[in-house]
């Protein structure tokens, strides 16, 4: 199929690396992307760390500049907002106008998820994009005493980043060991280690009742009873998919946009990409949606290449989600699926060097890695994962090379 | 094709060296990537490109040469 008109909802890096895509694969009908942010696509992952600690500022994290889009072609709409699509009138309607599709990908990531607070409490934060940094960041510049809620990636990477500017960082987290839903407890572990090596203190194990302050925030609650006072609350729990303005539009939107495994959904030439996409991943045999860099890149260019393919000759997403997290001085990749593995083995650990390697298994499968300070062995052991090897496969290589 | 990696970007994700391994490896301390065949026999032309994508920072490039 050649499109007269594709339409990309969401102007990220899902969104860009469609675009792109679609244009290298000869594509040269109308293009436009549409992004509720008013600045032109920019790389996220920096937000938590080198953005934060004042290392790299805009012009260093932004894709693409303007004449880049002008030269392919693409009309970047920044600072519009979708509202609703009709599939029937083949129509996005925008905070400004409506735009008619005969593609359209959908790219419109995920939102932080939220703490019941007063939405003007002073002192309170989310990191999502360039905006919210800006503000922590200003914030960072006369903050003393920082509570994190949630133990996940992003909360470990703005610990990190405080840290070095040497504000005083609490972690709370419902968790007795944060980050073990993520990584599986022995690996988390050794991520708390990490993080008190470095003075943090972790509060786990007591989820948080209410941040306290009225105009201003002045501790968090937890639970237990207990008071964490602080000046700073960044507020960490994980994202949710950005589907509300598709409500009623008669997609299926049960965590995230459901479709099938060339990521198209159930009406024709309309694909989800990113964060937002939740499609059986063959490489698996489950389904999944998957919020990592990675993911939005590699996603963003098979969808373009599948809206341009006949439905029988499309390629199926068959991939292996990798992400990393840094922090302080160390590396953490993780590669594969964790999430509900049923055992996880450490095969390589040298203190000296700070290097971990953790893999796991689902029935007979190695389905993840995951490793500190060792991109070689993530590397390798992604390999096997991609080549569906089993688990004693992955076992005999680690004797191997060990 | 001329491939290379720009050391003072590169941190050592190791995705290059997981797609291309004929082409892409790490150094000893494992905190940057290098590259093995400078001028990748046209077999290798797709990897490559698959590389430069999928690299979190792009630290790769590749010119016609």
């Amino acid at each position: 199929m050649t499109p007269g008109r594709v339409v990309v909802v969401g102007a990220s890096l899902a969104g860009l690396s469609a675009c792109e895509a679609l244009r290298q694969l000869g594509y040269n009908g109308a293009l436009t992307m549409i992004g509720e942010e008013p600045k032109a696509p920019y790389d996220r992952p920096p937000l938590s760390k080198s953005v934060l600690d004042g290392r790299k500022g805009l012009s260093d994290i932004v894709f693409r500049t303007r004449d880049h889009y002008l030269k392919l072609g693409i009309e970047l709409r920044t600072g519009v907002r979708a509202e609703s699509v009709d599939f029937n009138l083949r129509q996005v309607c925008t905070t400004e106008d409506t735009v008619s599709f005969d593609g359209l990908i959908i790219a419109t990531g995920s939102l932080p998820r939220r703490l019941q607070h007063p939405m003007d409490m002073k002192g309170v934060f989310y990191l999502r994009t360039w905006n919210d940094c800006m503000r922590l960041k200003a914030a960072f510049s006369h903050c003393r005493r920082l509570a994190i809620v949630g133990g996940g990636f992003i909360g470990a990477e703005v610990a990190s980043s405080a840290r070095k500017l040497g504000i005083d960082v609490t972690i709370i987290d419902a968790q007795r060991i944060p980050f073990s839903n993520a990584l599986g407890a022995e690996v988390a572990q050794r991520c708390v280690n990490l993080h008190q090596k470095h003075r943090v203190r972790f509060c786990g194990g007591s989820g948080v009742d209410e941040i306290i302050g009225t105009s201003v925030v002045e501790g968090v609650r937890l639970m237990n009873g207990s008071i964490i006072p602080a000046d700073t609350v960044v507020v960490g729990i994980g994202v949710f998919p950005n589907t509300s303005w598709l409500t009623g539009s008669g997609l299926d939107l049960e965590n995230g946009i459901n479709c099938n495994e060339y990521c198209l959904t159930t009406f024709p030439g309309v694909f989800a990409s990113g964060d937002v996409a939740n499609w059986p991943n063959p490489k698996f045999e489950r389904r999944m949606r998957v919020e990592h860099w990675s993911n939005a890149k590699a996603q963003g260019r098979l969808v373009a290449r599948n809206m341009l393919s006949e439905e029988r000759a499309m390629t199926p997403y068959d991939t292996v989600p990798y992400f990393w997290s840094d922090q302080y001085d160390a590396k953490l990749q993780c590669a594969g699926y964790p999430i509900g593995s049923e055992e996880t083995k450490i095969v390589c650990e040298d203190d000296q060097y700070g290097r971990l390697v953790a893999i796991y298994r689902r029935d007979d499968r190695i389905v993840a890695v995951t490793t500190l300070n060792n991109p070689l062995h993530l590397s390798r052991y992604m390999k096997l994962i991609d080549n569906r090897a089993s688990w004693t496969e992955a076992l005999a290589y680690a004797k191997s090379i060990s | 094709m001329r491939v290379k990696i720009d050391p003072t970007v590169c941190q050592a994700h190791a995705q290059c060296v997981m797609i291309a391994p004929e082409v892409f490896a790490l150094n000893d301390a494992q905190d940057v990537a290098i590259v093995l065949q400078e001028f990748p026999p046209e077999s290798l032309h797709d990897v490559v490109l698959e590389a430069v994508s999928a690299c979190p920072v792009q630290a790769i490039s590749v010119t016609e040469d």
